[in-house]
């Protein structure tokens, strides 16, 4: 237990920005932007128009559909979903190259302690903040969205719709153990979560602009994207069975790669 | 005397490229056991699979009577280790650090952290990427210490510690090794090792060389002398077995000598002697012979 709460104590600063940082950018967008944006709905149209459609796509900005409180909604998860797969990525990096970083991982595992006991207690202690970070967001999602009871649909879906930034976190939380336990150094953990929460963006940029659907397999930020939610009632299961399949496959071979590797003197 | 640490054959190979081959060590309870041998020789990778750290390809490595790897856990609950570099979690404090070392056993610690803390001088509030390269190293001693083990598994680690530091640190690993821990050393300084260890390993390219008491390594040993002739006096030939490297440079005669101590007196009582001078060489001369590679 005391790795969790050391792991814990080391992650809450991280949890305080991150859930402050995305609830800002959420209810910016949602009461803040909505509002101000369907009163100007004529010069918006009149604004979009000039730009390539593709590009239009490529940022999320269907004219038809955001105006609607459901599409605005799909389109903030492009930015929230973001910022939560950068935060999954950067909390599990943290933790699982916290060692590798101080180059004291002799320190941890000469005390009397199982490789798997530290590994299960620091994917505990990632897991915890993510709960608690998505405790918060679904309180201030559902609160807006109450408050919007014009949308049926998302209110009827409301659970799913919650669940989609839980459950892309969890499979950005196992990349990045995975990146922690198999990279041979770690140089800067922001660096290197915000790298690839953009590359996962410029997948998802792809898969609007080419509109193939495998691409949807290999653009993580697409699992679980609440515009499927609301076009039919739910996720879509081949994509749930991939970001399983990712999930299992990052956090199983770091576990077995952290539990098995030799320890190279620093 | 039960063996608290034992290996059989205990070999390492990264790859192909050679670790340990076949080591055999018994470090009985209560000894303070000294490993030596050149850098690369394989000291830190046979301390490293004895931490299970890394590894074996193949062999055996028993501490406690326990299989290392296998019962890492129980072992390490009373294995304390220091390693050659000192390295912790970035913006931490010393006390912060020491205090999660200590959560790791199941006894108080906080006694024997204030009291190693005095003896080092170490001031425990201040963050440890400040400290000074002696004071990180201090850090570890404690941390190394705190819980009392009954193994201390020291990994060359005097650098970075000043003379009167490291005399401190070899009072300190003296004192828990009178309370009954056993000791093993590592190091490529001999002289540290001549200084606290009563028995050594040598070890050299893999293969541990021999093992022998530091007394009986000793009394094998050359005595060097060098004296000094009265002005005017003319050298009489001495002719002892054992007599090797003479040099006579003026009046001044030196010799490594090995043999009857009495035969040699009486022979130097017949020199016109000013100033005379016998001393054991140092063990990086004794040893000398061991580290040349062969061929």
């Amino acid at each position: 237990m005391n790795i969790y709460f050391f792991e814990l104590k080391h992650l809450l600063k991280s949890l305080l920005v991150w859930t402050v940082t995305i609830a800002a950018v959420l209810l910016l967008l949602l009461k803040g932007f909505y509002p101000a944006m369907m009163e100007s709905r004529p010069q918006m149209e009149a604004l979009f128009a000039n730009y390539p459609p593709d590009v239009l796509r490529a940022i999320g900005m269907d004219i038809d559909k955001i105006f609607s409180f459901d599409g605005f909604y799909v389109f903030t998860f492009t930015y929230v979903g973001l910022l939560a797969a950068i935060m999954a990525v950067s909390l599990s990096l943290q933790a699982f190259s916290r060692e590798k970083r101080g180059k004291c991982t002799d320190f941890i595992l000469t005390k009397p302690v199982r490789r798997n006991e530290v590994f299960i207690a620091k994917s505990l202690a990632c897991l915890t903040v993510i709960a608690i970070f998505n405790i918060v967001y679904s309180v201030l999602v559902g609160v807006s969205v109450i408050a919007e009871t014009a949308s049926a649909s998302l209110s009827e879906h409301l659970l799913l719709l919650l669940l989609a930034p839980f459950l892309t976190q969890l499979v950005f939380l196992s990349l990045g153990a995975a990146y922690a336990v198999w990279a041979k150094k770690v140089r800067s953990v922001s660096g290197t979560a915000t790298a690839l929460g953009f590359a996962a963006l410029l997948l998802s940029g792809l898969v609007e602009v080419f509109a193939y659907d495998w691409l949807n397999y290999i653009a993580p930020l697409q699992y679980f994207n609440p515009a499927f939610i609301l076009d039919s009632g739910g996720f879509e299961p081949k994509l749930v069975v991939t970001a399983a399949l990712i999930f299992s496959a990052g956090l199983v071979s770091a576990y077995i790669r952290y539990c098995r590797e030799d320890v190279a003197a620093v | 005397m039960s063996a608290v640490i034992e290996t059989h054959k205990l070999t390492k190979y990264y790859g192909k490229s050679r670790g340990i081959i076949d080591v055999d060590m018994v470090v009985n309870a209560g000894e303070i056991f000294g490993f030596i041998g050149p850098n690369g020789a394989g000291k830190s990778t046979t301390i490293r699979t004895l931490l299970s750290l890394i590894h074996k390809t193949s062999g055996e490595a028993r501490i406690f009577g326990l299989d290392c790897e296998k019962e890492s856990k129980k072992i390490l609950e009373e294995v304390g280790y220091l390693p050659s570099e000192v390295f912790y979690y970035e913006n931490m404090r010393a006390i912060d650090l020491l205090n999660y070392s200590a959560s790791f056993y199941k006894k108080d610690c906080q006694k024997k952290i204030k009291c190693l803390a005095e003896a080092l001088e170490l001031d425990l509030t201040h963050k440890i990427e400040d400290m000074s390269l002696g004071n990180k190293k201090k850090v570890g001693i404690v941390q190394g210490l705190l819980h009392s083990p009954k193994l201390i598994i020291l990994d060359e680690p005097t650098s970075g510690l000043d003379p009167l530091m490291q005399r401190k640190f070899f009072e300190l690993i003296k004192e828990e090794n009178s309370k009954g821990a056993t000791v093993l050393f590592s190091s490529h300084i001999l002289s540290e090792v001549q200084r606290i260890c009563d028995r050594v390993a040598i070890i050299k390219e893999g293969r541990i060389i021999q093992t022998q008491r530091i007394s009986d390594l000793r009394k094998d040993a050359y005595k060097k002398v060098s004296f000094t002739l009265a002005e005017g006096a003319a050298f009489k030939e001495i002719s002892p077995a054992g007599i090797v490297n003479m040099d006579i440079h003026g009046q001044t005669i030196s010799f490594l000598y090995k043999g009857d101590c009495r035969e040699l007196l009486d022979q130097l009582v017949q020199q016109n002697i000013l100033d005379i001078n016998i001393s054991d060489p140092p063990l990086e001369e004794v040893f000398l012979h061991f580290y040349t590679v062969e061929g």
